[in-house]
């Protein structure tokens, strides 16, 4: 292990302090067998042949119109790609395989119950299935083009056939993870308009048969208390014809999909012809104002992405058994387990439960028993299965050629795990960093041309020009060892459209903060920003640091600055506030927070109170600060930004920095004034600062 | 980063501590997942803390009324929940959640 991650370093000295790790080479027998060996496709997707370059993924489809421009940037930031083209994305993930490869499975589904049989179902099935339930769809609940139909299904195969359905229709699908609750559903039901919902009446979870269509009835109960109705709720029953809930059926609205099937047997639906920016579906991400957000997926451009970046990446041949082991309710299993996988033929594996049921060798037995080749996982998972079974994977004879981890930053102790025990040290691994937003992998390893580097996930993928900014927009060069934002420099295919029904919030959010010129239609002047900081190796190598808000350690609490204020800022008379660390000898860091009034308001004891109750009722007591200044003003940029640096130095007693560029630098010697003499008056200065504590209150608030 | 798994785990185990509570904690667990599902990412290890809090208070009150079943339940959901917690980096392994539900301690 050579990092040395403390719980009371910041982000930015993890990024000064974290050594450098060595490279991995991939194997010699991957290399030679990977779809993409040849050093030629990094210059094929050099900046030069851009938005070009992207012709090559989207020749990996099947279209019905080929397009006539690759990139539209007319209404920047709302990407158009492959304009002109119209698809079905159905049909290239089931209908393309038919003539070359109609029995080879096209999924294999695993039980949680471990006496119950994996089920494969091949190409041809699926075939039958999808066109089956689109014709029900169509047919019996009225759904068409453009229509967003939700879905709350667990990890059966119930799912990926509703949303090839849905795509083979043209409509819109809202996958909502099958283990939120029933409200979180009925609101991304209400925002988006659903008038279907799909679910089922149980599944399997840690050797249990769970009631499910409870939360159906809590998710239409939800929705109609934001004003929207659902008309039609299908239930898939885990086991058909026998009921799993004790929850009465709602007349006229609830169905039984079993029931309805056999009308429907033998039907067949032609694929609707969709125009590339027609949207395939939403994916929900929790946000910070409590509206979720629903991030739009495109037909044409998504689908390109991730075929590509399935076959180029994860390294996909259609004799692969590939297994991405995450939930279909994330955009992970969108792209990697239904869409990438299969548009390029391949079979790839669902498996219902919990990873670590009934024991932590379940995963293993699953791969071996299957002969699975590609596995890919989350790094919390990663840690789980480490945890509870660290020799497992010794005791199973599968192979990995390939492993992939995803959705946060791994340490290089445990990918070593991941790559010595689990992949047995022969299977390359791929860390690769991406969003909901982004569709698909935005930085990462070519596995057979870059090598591994353990905790960081790579360069900028093929196309994708990541930059880091400062909080002024300069840019953090590489091998400086400075962290900053990670941003996009240019667009890609698998970027979301926008965020569903809130396109100012689209702009506010990813593109306004480096945004060059709002009028500007070149795709130069609107950088993305991805909400994750991140430093820069000198070999191009990006190390993601998380989210970019600034935190507070807090005993091993990773209080955000931003929802502090937040919560500070529903005291009514609170006009502005900033949460800042201070030494704490038990708790590491503790919070102190300065707040201004609004006009006519007047400081008192109820104010300061009545700010510590509203982050205890937001947050939590652990957030509770210690101190509540009351200030005339906060010091501040030209622009209007807190200077966070400034009042940390000061609650801190030390170094406060330049403050010579701030809009009003006469504030900060009434603020040290006030907030030094009564800390001296109490007893409460701190023992004077390490070099590292220093260097960590000058850099606070730099993420901003 | 794709966290927004992370929220779905936490929602998942709270609706299984709920199930494993009584009414009057089942209601604050479920209060809790809702805070989960809605709030920022940076607020579920706040959100965490609350609930390990009150499963410890449910399993303490089990035990207190020798109702094994009900404590071996709960503790299962809890020890999951603190598995899964630390194992996502959400919570700090120096946390002591102390018999009753509080969180007073930090090991070092």
């Amino acid at each position: 292990m050579t990092t040395e991650r403390s719980d009371n370093v910041s982000e930015a000295q993890i990024a000064v302090h974290w050594r450098e790790e060595e490279y991995y080479q991939p194997p010699a027998a991957f290399v030679g067998q990977a779809n993409a060996s040849d050093p030629a496709i990094l210059d094929r997707f050099a900046e030069d042949r851009f938005p070009e370059c992207f012709k090559e993924y989207a020749d990996l489809l099947d279209w019905d119109h080929y397009w006539h421009t690759t990139l539209d940037t007319s209404e920047a930031p709302f990407w158009k790609w492959f304009v002109g083209g119209r698809l079905n994305a159905c049909h290239n993930c089931v209908d393309r395989h038919l003539a070359t490869r109609p029995n080879q499975a096209a999924m294999i589904w695993v039980p949680e119950p471990e006496d119950a049989d994996p089920v494969a179902i091949t190409y041809r099935e699926l075939w039958v299935r999808v066109n089956e339930f689109a014709a029900l769809l169509r047919d019996f609940a009225g759904v068409k083009a453009g229509d967003r139909v939700t879905f709350h299904l667990p990890m059966v195969p119930e799912l990926p056939v509703a949303m090839l359905a849905c795509a083979r229709l043209g409509a819109i699908h809202s996958e909502v993870f099958g283990g939120f609750s029933g409200t979180a559903c009925g609101e991304r039901i209400a925002d988006s308009g659903s008038d279907v919902l799909i679910t089922m009446d149980g599944y399997y979870r840690n050797g249990e048969l769970i009631d499910h269509k409870i939360k159906a009835d809590e998710a239409c109960e939800a929705a109609a208390k934001h004003g929207h109705e659902v008309g039609t709720v299908l239930i898939w029953r885990r086991h058909p014809g026998r009921y799993a809930s004790d929850r009465p059926m709602v007349d006229g609205r609830d169905h039984f999909v079993d029931d309805l099937l056999p009308d429907y047997r033998g039907q067949r639906v032609a694929p609707e012809s969709m125009p590339a920016e027609a949207p395939l579906f939403l994916m929900y991400t929790s946000g910070t104002t409590g509206r979720p957000k629903g991030c739009q997926h495109s037909t044409g451009g998504y689908l390109a992405y991730v075929t590509g970046t399935s076959k180029y990446y994860q390294d996909i041949h259609p004799d692969d058994t590939y297994w991405c082991a995450a939930d279909i309710g994330w955009i992970t299993g969108h792209s990697y387990i239904v869409y990438g996988p299969l548009s390029l033929g391949t079979t790839t594996v669902l498996y219902e439960g919990v990873p670590t049921y009934p024991d932590p060798g379940r995963l293993w037995r699953i791969a071996e028993r299957l002969g699975v080749t590609t596995f890919h996982t989350a790094p919390t998972t990663i840690r789980m299965l480490r945890k509870l079974g660290p020799d497992e994977p010794t005791k199973y004879h599968y192979r990995f050629k390939h492993m992939t981890t995803v959705g946060e930053p791994i340490e290089p102790e445990v990918w070593r795990w991941y790559h010595q025990v689990v992949g047995k040290g022969e299977a390359v691994v791929v860390d690769t960093w991406w969003q909901t937003e982004t569709g698909g992998f935005m930085g990462t390893t070519l596995p057979a041309l870059q090598p591994m580097k353990p905790g960081s996930c790579g360069p900028g993928a093929l196309g994708i020009y990541p930059v880091i900014y400062d909080e002024v927009g300069e840019v953090v060069e590489a091998g400086s060892g400075k962290a900053g934002n990670i941003c996009i420099r240019n667009p890609w295919p698998g970027i979301f459209q926008t965020i569903w029904g809130q396109p100012e919030r689209f702009k506010q959010i990813y593109y306004e903060r480096y945004n060059r010129d709002p009028a500007s239609t070149d795709w130069h002047d609107w950088p993305y920003l991805a909400g994750d900081g991140a430093v820069e190796a000198a070999d191009g190598y990006f190390r993601i640091l998380g989210r970019i808000d600034d935190v507070i350690n807090v005993a091993g609490h990773r209080l955000g600055t931003k929802e502090l204020e937040s919560a500070a800022l529903t005291v009514d008379e609170i006009a502005e506030a900033a949460a800042v660390p201070v030494m704490d000898e038990l708790r590491g860091r503790a919070v102190e927070m300065y707040v201004s009034l609004k006009p006519g308001m007047t400081a008192s004891p109820a104010v300061q109170d009545g700010v510590t109750a509203a982050i205890e009722r937001e947050i939590g007591k652990i957030a509770r600060p210690t101190q509540v200044w009351i200030v005339p003003d906060m010091p501040k940029t030209r622009s209007g930004k807190i200077m966070r640096r400034v009042i940390a130095g000061i609650s801190n007693f030390a170094d406060v920095g330049d403050i010579t560029t701030l809009a009003n630098p006469e504030i900060v010697a009434d603020i040290r004034h006030q907030v030094q003499r009564e800390k001296v008056a109490h007893g409460q200065v701190p023992r004077e600062l390490t070099p590292a504590e220093a260097e960590e209150i000058r850099a606070f608030g730099k993420a901003e | 980063m794709t966290l927004q798994y992370l929220v779905g785990e936490v929602s998942w185990r709270l609706a299984e501590l709920a199930a494993a509570a009584d009414d009057g904690p089942a209601r604050e667990l479920s209060a809790l997942r809702r805070r989960a599902e809605t709030a920022p990412l940076p607020l579920l290890g706040p959100v965490l803390l609350d609930a390990l809090r009150v499963a410890e208070r449910v399993a303490a009150e089990s035990l207190r009324r020798g109702d094994v079943s009900s404590f071996v339940r709960q503790s299962a959901a809890s020890t999951e929940l603190y598995g899964f917690a630390l194992c996502a980096d959400l919570v700090d392994e120096r946390l002591v959640v102390a018999p009753g539900g509080t969180v007073e301690e930090v090991c070092r």
